[in-house]
């Protein structure tokens, strides 16, 4: 599961063990949402500076 | 044109049909489709043009995006009242722009056949496009505050909350509002089950309501816990969770489940902070956490790694496309 956050960063947890994954830098203004891709380990963020990250995270079990 | 068709059996072309059966085949091939040299880049996972791509176009904060159902484009919604639809792969263009809300976007989704979206905005209204010709196949009027969220079921069904305390169910077949869920207090975030039985709303006082649709009558049940406003909500892919953010900087993960019983919320999740813009920001489930207890990124050897930082270095190398500057960031580690 993942969430954006008001510092800037995205957050990816592991559900199973509550553990953070990533806390992915870049935006430079409050993250509104993340999504998942539906298909490949990709993430979508788009945040308060106008702009949209598609970023690739390893791959899943 | 005899000496071209002479010169294969030459030394320097037959070592260059060589080099590419040499080499890792698919990193190769992608990096000459990119026209940019990735070989000392690590593995990659996917298929997007570089490991970090950065879409610019929105001239306001972006507050939601979505993936469509087949992975292949995206669709993002602004504060400067449009919505963009963008290719995933290749360059990430901006193909279509959805022009039509009066105010800010802040919520968009795909209906589950992946030919329509709907998006809720601050102008008082929900619409429904086509992705196809971004035309407005239809608006649902009827709040009296701003549109806060929407939640799709199905290819037809639509849930809206609004900061009018209510939250109305809408079939887009139908030219009036088919339910109206009254609340006491502004809701800000709705999210309804695939089989459109279960609805939940999150409100202002923090507390999470749950309907069963097949019934007319009130809550079936309230999941409490938050202590201030839900900013968020999403079911599980199997239905059987509910995944909340909330302004107190804390992610909940209820069992929803109907006939579960003890304490709904299962989990907690610190890490993510609020600010004192108070954005709705949205969480979201991996779409493999399909069955049983999700496992989205679960891994053994990966319990005892506490993080996973990835680091995004300058620009490598930048490309321009009609509408809007597409920059591919290169990520070395």
């Amino acid at each position: 599961m993942t969430c954006g956050s008001a510092d800037n960063f995205v957050y990816v947890w592991d559900v199973a063990t509550k553990r953070i994954l990533y806390k992915l830098p870049g935006h430079s203004g409050s993250v509104n949402e993340v999504d998942f891709h539906p298909t490949q380990p990709i993430i979508g963020s788009c945040a308060n500076d106008k702009s949209i990250y598609l970023g690739e995270i390893r791959a899943t079990v | 044109m005899e000496k071209r068709a002479a010169a294969p059996e030459g030394g320097a072309l037959v070592e260059a049909a060589k080099k590419p059966r040499t080499a890792e085949g698919t990193l190769t091939t992608a990096s000459k489709a990119g026209g940019a040299i990735q070989v000392a880049g690590p593995q990659r996972t996917s298929e997007l043009l570089a490991p970090i791509m950065l879409l610019t176009g929105h001239e306001g904060p972006v507050l939601s995006s979505k993936f469509s159902p087949d992975g292949r484009h995206m669709v993002s919604g602004s504060h400067d009242k449009l919505l963009l639809l963008w290719e995933v792969f290749g360059e990430c263009k901006n193909t279509l722009t959805f022009r039509g809300h009066q105010n800010a976007v802040l919520e968009v989704h795909w209906s589950a056949d992946g030919e329509k979206v709907f998006s809720a905005s601050a102008d008082k209204t929900a619409l429904l496009w086509d992705v196809h010709s971004a035309a407005r196949i239809r608006g649902f009027k009827g709040h009296m505050g701003l549109v806060n969220s929407c939640c799709p079921s199905g290819s037809h069904v639509l849930a809206t909350a609004s900061d009018d305390c209510t939250v109305r169910l809408w079939d887009d077949r139908v030219r009036t509002c088919q339910r109206v869920i009254r609340h006491p207090y502004p809701v800000t975030s709705v999210s309804v089950g695939e089989a459109g039985t279960q609805l939940f709303t999150g409100c202002l006082d923090g507390h999470i309501r749950a309907y069963d649709l097949r019934r007319p009558e009130g809550v079936s049940m309230v999941l409490q816990g938050h202590q201030d406003i839900v900013s968020g909500m999403r079911l599980s892919p199997d239905g059987n969770f509910l995944l909340s953010n909330s302004m107190d900087n804390t992610l909940r993960c209820w069992d929803v489940k109907p006939y579960a019983s003890g304490d709904r919320c299962v989990k907690v999740f610190l890490g993510a902070q609020h600010s004192y813009e108070r954005g709705l920001i949205k969480c979201n489930w991996s779409k493999s956490g399909a069955q049983g207890t999700p496992p989205p990124l679960a891994r053994r050897d990966r319990a005892t790694r506490p993080l996973l930082p990835l680091q995004p270095q300058p620009p490598a190398r930048a490309s321009a496309n009609t509408h809007h500057r597409v920059r591919a960031l290169l990520c070395w580690q």
